[in-house]
């Protein structure tokens, strides 16, 4: 509903624009009385509701609604009441204040041309409400002796009301309030799945890349105009040259149509563009937003994954016997809602550890002068396109000099080390698993396990955890994320005439180097980077392409790594930094080296986005030579090849592996297929030595596999051996005339005697 | 010109009735009535014809979600066995394009031959089988056509010899050529698990 300040309001009547305030102020008041029941603190509630109420009496005053007006200041005062302390707001009260909640928005629906009836016929509702708010505020301290019925005041009877009002009115008359009611409350949602959206914005991207083609498009008809401009010079020219043939009636008639024709030419086609442009520019803008838009619709605010966490703080707390306030600061700030979901465990995490181990007890808090109340602040805004999520205490902080201690003690390194490492160097053991700082295991924390679970939580969406601590004054961690999962900013390069995009959050850094600058030791180039070598390899070598290295005086070098290891990745050239929508790569691929995922270019080519984790291990493999031994490896591939290879056909997991493992001991290549059909999809595409195959099987059984093998001319000579736990002889005869060249039983079946056979079958694996 | 004692809606309509056929009216009608009846037989198979270097090929047309243009194809570092040209752009869905002339063997110069008019030919093509949804990028794409099972012949034996003939169900008579209709089943399976 915050929206709506960024739309066009000019066009709306008072009256409709009174009619979204009161459905942006019954939000606020609705929440806020919720929130008077729940929490412990009203004063912020309080102070919300009473400005809730106050504009809507104001808004109510300029539209000339009296009876609203009453409504609304009624609620006023009696916000205004509970702020000096003179009322308790509770229970039965609130009731009352929603129903009066839910009459602010009736009246809203009412059209001006009913309203005098309306308002006539619901005179005893608002004298009601009015007298039941009033007697309430009388008997504060007693309000379970004050029999008030708010059902009266409920929205499902405004139709009802209505109706009685004005029995001989027309319909419409009373549809409004029946639609502002029905289109109220807080929960709008709809749900979607994740397939729809993905590919929602897959088209709205989609959109927007064919919006930009229009441009060219726009351009290239403009060299059009251009040459239809210069055919025209071209016919007056020739007016001048023969200006005898000109006094020639006919020719100049013709003349002097054709330069008309040509005008209107370039005029028509002057008023395409001019509409085409026009077009163009709508159509950008439009599918711009509405990719913004669907890019939108993965974001929530962030107060809707901390539901729950409030009370979870007042239960830890008082569990610990502390009295510990939560206070949460950008609730409306937009979280892509992955991220969001997956917050939620590490958030929790964070808040019971700052109410047991940063909050202390409320003595020692009142004799270090500190008010007997703590604080936790959950903060999350964004910040230099990054989201920052903040859990601060102001309890004792970290006691470093125990951190010293305990790290020693688990010998985890030793004295003089933890001497030398700064305040977040120490800090840092605090996220290894297992390491805790807590005597005992409570419920609550002290297992260990809290936080290198936020630390690896936080890794995987691509972000990192900051912690910060003063003694005395409480501890901070700061959660580093990226906005969103699905849209990251990446530097693009050129690798072998393609693009590749590097996320640019782990890029160190992007140069251009002269190339004499590089060095060269025991034929391993590297380059001088503030002090520090930088070993340079070639993008090509590590990601396998063909093409040579890029020549030139100057090499495009981009730095990735950290502190321990750097390198330097020669590209071909730099193409710019541009921010791509993520997609994921078809899950049958698997993990594909040294590309994590892959997006789209603008013009609506695939760019692939390179994981640089993997690539940094391509790297260092490819430095320490473990690529020497990858391709030493090459020979024994071509000679598993003239091993002989066996299909195991078996629908039982347990019987495919036993024969797997078997038979894989006897030196046998072994292939499995899960039914019938997959074996004959696999004996036609694979070239085997035998066929071990079951019977009962789905799909298509042992022996119509054998009977397709048999009628395949290719195959009339593959050993079929058949594998079944039917032993009776009529079974043995069906198989051997289908063609099985064996038939074994199950029953019988032991490692010898299936490998003798196979050996009888095909010779040994090795022969 | 009609006359006027005949506004009589019946008797018009016997005169209309009972007027000689034209002549050429009449050919036509017994040419048509004369001519073999061209009988739409039941159980032929409708296929999608397509060309892969020279060969021309045929898929079962149920497979297909849609042909598309040719568009760029963004090569991936695994080419799992050269089967795996890239990825390709689908209506801003990326999806996997196979090489169908590698996994079929197909002579790789003939297919590498590019005019000017072969490469505006150019097709992807968009099919899906079970879960698996692919694109393929062939030469060119002629559209629908129907054969009867009976008409399917067992592949030459030069064919039936290459990784082609594996995967050919049998060849149909096509024009003044034979189109190698090819087993969606087996091709599937293999590609899904080429990919793997």
């Amino acid at each position: 509903m915050s929206k709506t300040g960024a739309e066009d309001f000019s066009d709306l009547s008072m009256l409709e624009l009174f009619r979204m305030e009161v459905e942006t102020q019954s939000t606020v008041l609705t929440e806020g009385l919720l929130g008077l029941e729940s929490d412990v603190d009203s004063t912020p509630h309080l102070e919300e509701l009473m400005r809730a109420a106050h504009s809507l009496k104001g808004a109510a005053r300029i539209v000339g609604r009296q009876a609203a007006v009453r409504v609304a200041h009624a609620m006023e005062d009696c916000f205004v009441a509970a702020q000096e302390k003179k009322r308790i707001i509770s229970g039965d009260l609130i009731d009352i204040l929603l129903a009066g909640v839910d009459l602010l928005n009736r009246m809203a629906g009412v059209s001006d041309d009913t309203l005098v009836s309306w308002e006539a016929g619901q005179e005893k509702e608002i004298e009601a409400f009015l007298v039941s708010l009033s007697s309430l505020a009388e008997a504060v301290g007693r309000p379970n002796q004050v029999s008030v019925d708010p059902e009266r005041f409920l929205p499902e009877e405004a139709p009802k009301a209505a109706l009685q009002i004005e029995p001989g009115s027309i319909p419409e008359a009373t549809a409004p309030p029946e639609n502002t009611v029905k289109t109220l409350g807080p929960d709008r949602g709809l749900r979607v799945t994740a397939d729809n959206l993905n590919s929602l914005m897959g088209l709205a991207g989609e959109a927007l890349v064919a919006s930009r083609w229009l441009d060219g498009f726009a351009k290239d008809l403009l060299g059009l105009k251009r040459l239809q401009h210069q055919l025209g010079q071209t016919l007056e020219g020739l007016r001048d040259i023969f200006p005898a043939v000109v006094s020639n009636e006919r020719i100049a008639g013709q003349l002097i149509e054709l330069k008309d024709r040509a005008a209107s030419c370039q005029r028509s086609l002057a008023d395409r563009l001019a509409d085409l442009e026009l077009f163009d520019r709508r159509f950008v803008t439009f599918s711009g937003r509405l990719y913004h838009e669907v890019l939108n619709c993965r974001m929530r605010p962030f107060a809707d994954g901390i539901h729950g966490f409030r009370r979870m703080v007042r239960d830890v707390a008082q569990a610990l016997g502390k009295t510990v306030q939560l206070d949460v600061k950008g609730e409306a700030t937009p979280v892509d809602r992955d991220i969001l979901e997956r917050l939620k465990a590490p958030l929790g995490h964070l808040l019971r550890n700052a109410i047991d181990h940063g909050i202390e007890a409320p003595n020692d808090r009142k004799s270090n002068g500190k008010p007997e109340q703590g604080l936790v602040q959950l903060q999350a805004c964004h910040s230099a396109g990054m989201l920052l999520i903040t859990v601060a205490d102001d309890g004792s902080g970290v006691d470093l000099e125990a951190v010293r201690n305990t790290v020693v003690r688990r010998r985890l390194t030793t004295l003089e080390t933890t001497q030398k490492m700064t305040d977040s160097e120490l800090l840092e053991f605090l996220f290894l698993p297992g390491f805790t700082m807590k005597e005992s295991v409570s419920e609550i924390s002290g297992r260990g396990v809290g936080l290198d679970v936020v630390q690896t939580m936080v890794k995987e969406l691509g972000g990192r955890v900051r912690v910060s601590t003063r003694s005395g004054n409480g501890t901070r961690f700061q959660l580093e994320l990226p906005l969103t999962l699905s849209l990251i900013r990446t530097l693009l390069v050129e690798v072998g005439g393609e693009p590749y995009a590097f996320p640019l959050a782990r890029v160190d850094r992007a140069l251009k180097l002269p190339r004499e600058h590089i060095e060269s030791i025991q034929g391993r180039q590297h380059f001088t980077l503030h002090d520090a070598q930088v070993g340079l390899v070639a993008a090509h070598q590590v990601m396998d392409l063909e093409g040579p290295p890029p020549a030139g005086s100057e090499v495009s070098i981009v730095v990735l790594g950290d502190k321990t290891a750097r390198y330097g990745l020669v590209i071909d050239r730099f193409l710019g930094e541009r921010e791509l929508v993520v997609r994921t790569l078809d899950p049958r691929l698997g993990k594909v080296k040294n590309i994590s995922s892959a997006a789209l270019m603008p013009d609506g080519s695939p760019v692939l986005i390179v994981d640089v984790d993997d690539l940094t291990r391509s790297i260092e493999n490819l430095i320490t030579g473990q690529r020497l031994s990858h391709v030493a490896c090459e020979p024994s591939a071509g000679a598993a090849r003239k091993q002989k290879r066996v299909l195991v056909v078996d629908d039982s997991l347990t019987v495919r592996e036993l024969e797997r493992k078997l038979l894989d001991k006897g030196g046998y290549g072994v292939d499995i297929a899960v039914d019938g059909m997959d074996g004959w999809n696999a004996v036609r595409t694979g070239h085997y030595d035998l066929v071990v195959t079951d019977v009962d099987m789905p799909r298509l059984d042992g022996i119509e596999l054998l009977k397709l093998i048999r009628q395949d001319h290719r195959f009339k000579a593959l050993p079929v051996m058949i594998v079944s736990y039917k032993d009776r002889p009529e079974d043995r005869s069906r198989g051997m005339e289908a063609g099985a060249d064996y038939y074994l039983t199950k029953a019988s079946f032991h490692d010898e005697t299936l490998l003798r056979v196979v050996g009888d079958l095909i010779g040994k694996a090795d022969s | 010109m009609l006359e006027r004692t005949l506004t009589d809606p019946r008797a018009l309509a016997t005169r209309l009735l009972d007027r000689e056929v034209p002549e050429a009216s009449l050919c036509e009608s017994t040419a048509h009535v004369a001519a073999k009846k061209h009988v739409v037989e039941l159980g032929t198979k409708s296929v999608v014809l397509f060309r892969i270097g020279t060969e021309w090929l045929a898929l079962p047309t149920d497979v297909f979600q849609e042909i598309g243009d040719r568009c760029t194809v963004r090569r991936l570092p695994d080419q799992r066995g050269g089967i795996l040209s890239g990825l390709v752009n689908v209506r801003g869905e990326l999806l996997l394009c196979l090489a169908l002339g590698v996994i079929l063997g197909l002579d790789k110069a003939a297919e590498g031959q590019r005019t000017a008019k072969s490469s505006s030919a150019e097709r992807l093509m968009i099919c899906k089988r079970g879960d698996a949804r692919l694109a393929f990028q062939v030469n060119e794409v002629h559209g629908l056509h129907r054969y009867h099972p009976r008409d399917l012949r067992s592949p030459p034996a030069t064919l039936a010899k290459a990784a082609v003939g594996i995967y050919t169900l049998g060849v149909v008579p096509w024009k003044d050529t034979i189109v190698g209709c090819l087993d969606d089943e087996l091709l599937f399976y293999t590609l899904n698990k080429g990919l793997a």
